[in-house]
């Protein structure tokens, strides 16, 4: 399925990743502003009993939202591309739809995982950890930048105004930004929240995957205790039913 | 002076009336707005706990008023972009042609953009005013004054940044770095006596005007949480953050009358 024009239709959204010149000059501050500035004035007010080092509680969790912010511009295009007909030239071009599909995913999992690689290395210098854990962070930046890729075009599809789309979007985008566990440990959450919340709040695909960051770059920082193996197979959940949810949606949208 | 008066209630009224076209920009970010109220403010004044020269500071009293302000000034600043995209499209050069002095002119857009921020912060404000309890109408309506005086004056800024820039590019990454950084070197999120461990980020805080604008809007709607933890006297406060609003104005009339010749790009 992955063949040369799949991965030269992602490899045309790489390069368009580039053209948000401002955008990532604005993500890129802000995500270090969160981890050197915030986190560190933070570490100093944050209960120890709670979290007892918040730079490094922080740190995985600025990774997965690096990952999740990159993989998620995919969607804004393919909705200008709806909104203004280009998807009709791309339909013209010769590649097969699915190869279509399937690289806008990819493109959308590309970005994440090339934005997200400083990140990382930030990660690997701060807390020391190399080795095979680092394979395992990949997968789970493809896997989560594959589910919001997905997310993010399926509902760049979902309605017809591109107004009430940018909303959307952002709505949801902050939604999952929120009400994940990058910025409070579960305990905290468990003890605060209605049950079902807490429930979607750690299901998220985002937490999944900065538990599991958290697990391999900052193992007891807090007392979540989580499997490893149950949190990638949840994620590997996530992942399907979103790349298959967001395949379908946007080769409908194509046809229609 | 009567006719400058005219002139600078049409450019006020010209900068207001844009307020229909940003409805979904709106709904945007209410409902971030909203999730930073009732979810990580809540949740976040759960772990955290400081003290002020006076005890126990209500960190989640503190954090609603530093929501507001973000909003607040992440809505004057994209004014700015607003600018740029009128010089690209020539709309300030019709401006400057029309027969009305620059100085009203800078001045009226100043105001006008104040007033439309202030506006569109308006249902934020409403809802930082009934869960923070804001003791008195004569409270909000100082709240009002002080947030709208604090919103020319970044229109201000942002005006004359992309009057200087004019180029969009380089506005928009300004902007975005600008944006993330000034926030969060400065109250909005923490307490002075927070930032006092790392000396560099406590003197920036100082000197900060968004950290005096949002500790101002703090001693005003609640007094009590207030007190101690400002990054200065209340009075010293007032008077930055009104001379913060003049220069801006200044800024961008002296920019408007010198280096708008030559339309944009050029």
């Amino acid at each position: 399925m992955l063949g040369a024009q799949t991965l030269m239709v992602a490899y045309r959204d790489l390069q368009r990743f580039w053209k948000y010149k401002w955008w990532l000059a604005g993500l890129i501050t802000m995500n270090l502003a969160d981890l050197f500035i915030f986190a560190l004035v933070f570490r100093g007010i944050v209960r120890r009993d709670v979290v007892p080092d918040y730079f490094y509680f922080l740190a995985p969790g600025i990774a997965s939202i690096a990952a999740f912010a990159a993989a998620f511009t995919i969607g804004r295009e393919v909705m200008m591309e709806l909104r203004r007909g280009f998807h009709h030239y791309l339909l013209s071009l010769p590649i097969s739809r699915i190869d279509l599909v399937v690289g806008r995913i990819l493109g959308g999992v590309v970005r994440g995982v090339v934005y997200q690689m400083p990140f990382i290395a930030l990660l690997v210098i701060l807390t020391g950890v190399l080795g095979p854990a680092l394979a395992l962070a990949l997968i789970v930046t493809i896997m989560v930048s594959a589910s919001m890729s997905s997310l993010s075009i399926a509902l760049s599809t979902a309605v017809k105004s591109l107004e009430m789309q940018a909303t959307i979007r952002s709505i949801t985008y902050f939604a999952i930004f929120f009400l994940s566990n990058v910025f409070y440990p579960e305990n905290v959450l468990k003890t605060r929240l209605p049950e079902p919340v807490y429930t979607m709040i750690v299901n998220n695909p985002i937490s999944i995957a900065t538990s599991i960051y958290r697990a391999i770059f900052t193992p007891g920082i807090v007392n979540d205790t989580h499997q490893v193996e149950v949190l990638l197979a949840k994620l590997t959940l996530w992942t399907i039913t979103l790349v298959v949810v967001g395949a379908i949606l946007y080769d409908r949208n194509l046809k229609n | 002076m009567r006719e400058d008066l005219k002139a600078l209630a049409l450019i006020i009224l010209w900068d207001v009336r844009k307020l229909g076209r940003y409805k979904f920009f709106l709904a945007m970010r209410f409902a971030w707005f909203l999730l930073q109220v009732l979810v990580f403010g809540l949740i976040v004044a759960h772990m955290v706990s400081i003290r002020g020269p006076y005890g126990p500071i209500d960190y989640y009293k503190f954090y609603v008023v530093g929501a507001y302000m973000a909003v607040l000034f992440s809505m004057s600043i994209m004014r700015g972009h607003e600018i740029v995209e009128e010089l690209e499209d020539g709309l300030i050069d019709y401006q400057l042609s029309l027969p009305v002095k620059r100085r009203v002119l800078a001045i009226g857009r100043a105001l006008g953009g104040g007033i439309a921020s202030f506006t569109y912060s308006l249902p934020m404000l409403l809802v930082a005013v009934v869960v923070l309890g804001v003791p008195s109408i004569p409270h909000v309506i100082l709240l009002a004054i002080t947030t709208f005086l604090f919103a020319s004056g970044l229109v201000g800024v942002a005006m004359s940044v992309a009057l200087w820039l004019r180029s969009g590019d380089k506005l928009d990454i300004l902007m975005g770095v600008s944006d993330s950084l000034l926030v969060r070197l400065s109250t909005i999120f923490y307490p002075i006596v927070a930032l006092t461990p790392i000396a560099i980020y406590y003197y920036l805080a100082k000197v900060n005007p968004v950290s005096h604008a949002v500790d101002t809007l703090r001693v005003i709607a609640v007094p009590e949480h207030a007190s101690g933890i400002t990054v200065s006297d209340p009075l010293v406060m007032a008077s930055y953050i009104a001379g913060f609003t003049l220069a801006s104005i200044l800024a961008a009339i002296t920019l408007l009358e010198r280096r708008i010749e030559g339309g944009y790009g050029r």
